[in-house]
């Protein structure tokens, strides 16, 4: 009877047999060297991981107000850009005008020394 | 208040009063207890955060016992459970920054290698799970919960359970966890951990009858 009794306890022999095996006291060590063998760095780069990840944090805003600067400059550059090829459009547009201008007294000029010039001959005849 | 463990809580299933069965019943923990050990763990903890690896050695030393424990009975394989508990250890290395307390510290681990072992089970395709009736019966029959072959063959009927009610069992007979702490380990509905755990025992227990001598013949 006790026998059964026993048997049937399954609550006592399950946590008797689902009992926690200890894995030996040589464990730690193989943790500790897969943890430099997966590291390839002294355990510390955990730390320095986490004050890395600090330290990103500190250099984006540092890192975002340079490429706003350096997206200002580029902006400034390209609009001093598109400036002077305005004035150097307006430039050549004011030569073209000016260079029509002189042609155009050249021509009146001319015009009016052949009339001249015709004068004095028909004065000589 | 103190802690009631599972054998305090099977002690209680046996008042005729209670209807509940003790497998199903919360595990009170010293939640409110001083733990004397608490702040020097907390200390090793953070030296470990720190890089101090002989510390982190000390930590594996304290929890190893846990992380193996559970691999060790998910995976039914010694070599198979010490690699899985190792690579929690390595993978907590990588997470120590995270990790705020010595108790956070447990139940990470805990959490951690249940998944990682109930993932493992699952991907063992060469290895597919026998249907709970289809595991051999000792030649010779158990005589008492402390008989070795008993132990044995317990473990037999639990590694052939499917992942999920393994683990729940696992975590309830080995750890001592009430239902709602297997069901936030697991992240698995309450109901669904007492349905594993009721199934699990009652074939458990059915097989186990069938093991009585006298049933063995018949009588």
């Amino acid at each position: 009877m006790d026998r059964e009794k026993d048997v049937m306890d399954i609550d006592r022999a399950l946590a008797r047999a689902l009992d926690a095996d200890d894995p030996g006291p040589a464990f730690a060590g193989k943790v500790i060297a897969a943890v430099k063998t997966e590291a390839g760095v002294p355990p510390a780069s955990v730390s320095r991981a986490g004050g890395g990840a600090i330290h990103w944090r500190a250099v984006l805003p540092i890192a975002a107000t340079i490429a706003m600067l350096v997206a200002g400059a580029r902006y400034q550059a390209v609009e001093t850009e598109r400036a002077s090829r305005a004035a150097q459009a307006l430039e050549q547009a004011q030569a073209r005008a000016a260079h029509a201008q002189l042609v155009q007294a050249l021509r009146l000029t001319g015009q009016q020394l052949n009339v001249v010039h015709r004068a004095i001959e028909r004065s000589q005849e | 208040m103190a802690t009631l463990t599972l054998a305090q809580s099977r002690a209680a299933s046996e008042m005729p009063a209670s209807g509940t069965p003790a497998a199903l019943r919360p595990v009170e923990r010293a939640a409110t207890r001083p733990d004397p050990g608490a702040d020097a763990r907390d200390r090793r903890l953070a030296r470990a955060r720190g890089g101090d690896l002989d510390a982190f050695a000390d930590l594996v030393r304290h929890h190893q016992r846990l992380v193996f424990g559970i691999a060790c009975r998910m995976l039914d394989d010694r070599a198979a459970a010490e690699d899985l508990a190792q690579d929690v250890f390595v993978q907590l290395h990588r997470h120590l920054a995270t990790i705020e307390s010595d108790a956070h510290l447990a139940s990470w681990l805990r959490r951690v290698v249940t998944h990682r072992a109930i993932d493992a089970v699952r991907e063992r395709k060469r290895r597919p799970v026998t249907p709970l009736d289809a595991v051999a019966e000792p030649m010779s029959a158990p005589v008492s919960e402390a008989d070795p072959l008993l132990a044995t063959w317990l473990r037999g009927q639990v590694a052939a359970l499917p992942a999920a009610a393994r683990a729940v069992v696992v975590l309830r007979y080995q750890r001592e966890l009430g239902p709602v702490e297997i069901a936030e380990t697991l992240d698995m509905p309450l109901n669904t951990v007492k349905s594993h755990l009721k199934r699990s025992l009652a074939v458990l227990r059915a097989r186990c009858a069938r093991l009585r001598p006298g049933a063995r013949n018949g009588q």
